[in-house]
């Protein structure tokens, strides 16, 4: 019985190998859902271009120690993409706060995309008038479609208060849409 | 159901779809995430070739890729301590062989605390010689030494067998010594010797018996000799 188990576990952990992709396969599959996360984080598209390349190019580097077993590959690349994001943020911080400029340029994240996308016009609209978090959380859960408690650990929130930040930046949308 | 009361828990399970919309309210939420998704951008090419340089084989391998500051750190750190130990070592030990005929360097201790019985030396002062053996650096030339060596000259070819005379006349007095210097182009060793003070004259004698002795005196021994065996003509 022992060694049915064995045999059993061993089959398993030679699927689990097996079944991991690689890297090309998932940079393939995931490009269009890192960028559009970027995208909608910085509301820049050359921004998160630049981003969306130093993500996969940082990915690469730690894929040896992604573990499939742990979750979806997915979240995983989201966190990176999102610290990188972060990384720029707080150093484009530094940047303008050295120039001096006008304090409302500090916030990039706040500044409507530079370039139309193929948003309807008054969603485009609608989406530049939420904060950095609720454009986050939107993009999150409803354009990659991340669960909640993937989510939430990417955010490193509780499920409880990723729901309700999700439900005031839906609900603040709407109303936008709404005017 | 207004959109508004639709609650945090109730959109969730809509989203994932885990739950169906009644309301038109929750519709209009599902449409509303339609739309975004729709809408929401793709890649450019340009992106897409970019990112797919940076995966393709060979681009960068996790296991070509040039370690971090923390792995090289970790490498370079116990590395380099080992090698300024082992420069520290090598500088120690080579200051026994800076001679550049050097051959061998030996160091003969005598056999801890002699027994007064086989030595004839009191239990205390084998006891003071060993104590000074264990504080006197290594082939570092004791204190209170004479400026010049007593010389002995040998027979040649005889050298060996009068190194080996000397180190057992000096152990058998309780005492210890070290060969600082041996040559072979004119075969000599200088030996450092420690003794008990008061077996000094008896020892100094011994060994100028071992061949032509130049200088039979010491002036201020201390306990402490330099005796240089040559088969040369000069030391």
């Amino acid at each position: 019985m022992q060694g049915m188990t064995v045999v059993a576990l061993t089959v398993r952990n030679l699927r689990a190998i097996s079944a991991r992709p690689t890297f090309q396969e998932v940079a393939e599959v995931n490009l269009d859902a890192v960028y559009r996360y970027l995208r909608h984080l910085t509301g820049d598209p050359h921004l998160a271009e630049d981003l969306t390349s130093e993500t996969f190019e940082r990915a690469l580097r730690m894929w040896s120690r992604f573990e499939p077993a742990r979750g979806p590959v997915l979240p995983w690349l989201v966190t990176i993409a999102r610290r990188i994001a972060l990384d720029h943020f707080r150093s484009d911080a530094r940047r303008r706060t050295r120039e001096r400029r006008a304090a409302a340029r500090d916030d990039v994240v706040r500044q409507p995309p530079a370039e139309p996308n193929d948003l309807p016009p008054d969603i485009a609209a609608a989406l530049a008038n939420l904060t950095q978090s609720e454009r986050e959380i939107v993009a999150l859960r409803v354009l990659l479609d991340l669960d909640g408690a993937e989510t939430a650990a990417t955010l490193g929130i509780s499920p409880s208060a990723c729901s309700t930040q999700l439900h005031r930046a839906m609900t603040k949308l709407r109303a936008e849409l709404a005017r | 159901m207004s959109p508004d009361d639709l609650t945090p828990e109730r959109l969730d399970a809509i989203l994932n779809g885990s739950e169906p919309a009644e309301s038109d309210g929750e519709r209009d939420m599902l449409a509303l995430a339609a739309s975004l998704r729709e809408g929401s951008p793709r890649a450019g090419d340009d992106l897409r070739e970019r990112v797919r340089a940076i995966a393709a084989p060979g681009h960068d391998t996790p296991h070509q890729r040039v370690p971090g500051w923390r792995t090289r750190f970790l490498i370079a750190g116990p590395a380099i301590a080992t090698v300024v130990a082992a420069v520290v070592v090598i500088a120690v030990v080579g200051r026994d062989d800076s001679g550049t005929n050097q051959t061998s360097l030996t160091t003969s201790h005598a056999a801890s605390v002699p027994e007064a019985s086989t030595t004839g030396v009191p239990p205390s002062a084998a006891r003071a010689a060993a104590d000074t053996r264990e504080a006197a650096p290594r082939s570092v030339a004791p204190q209170g030494a004479t400026a010049g060596p007593v010389i002995v000259r040998v027979e040649p070819g005889t050298l060996p067998r009068h190194l080996a005379e000397a180190r057992s006349i000096v152990t058998a007095a309780g005492g210890t010594v070290a060969v600082t210097r041996q040559t072979t182009g004119d075969p000599s060793a200088l030996l450092a010797i420690t003794l008990p003070p008061d077996r000094v004259s008896g020892v100094l004698a011994e060994l100028m018996r071992l061949g032509e002795g130049r200088k039979a005196t010491v002036s201020d021994a201390g306990g402490a000799l330099r005796v240089l065996l040559t088969e040369g003509r000069s030391p």
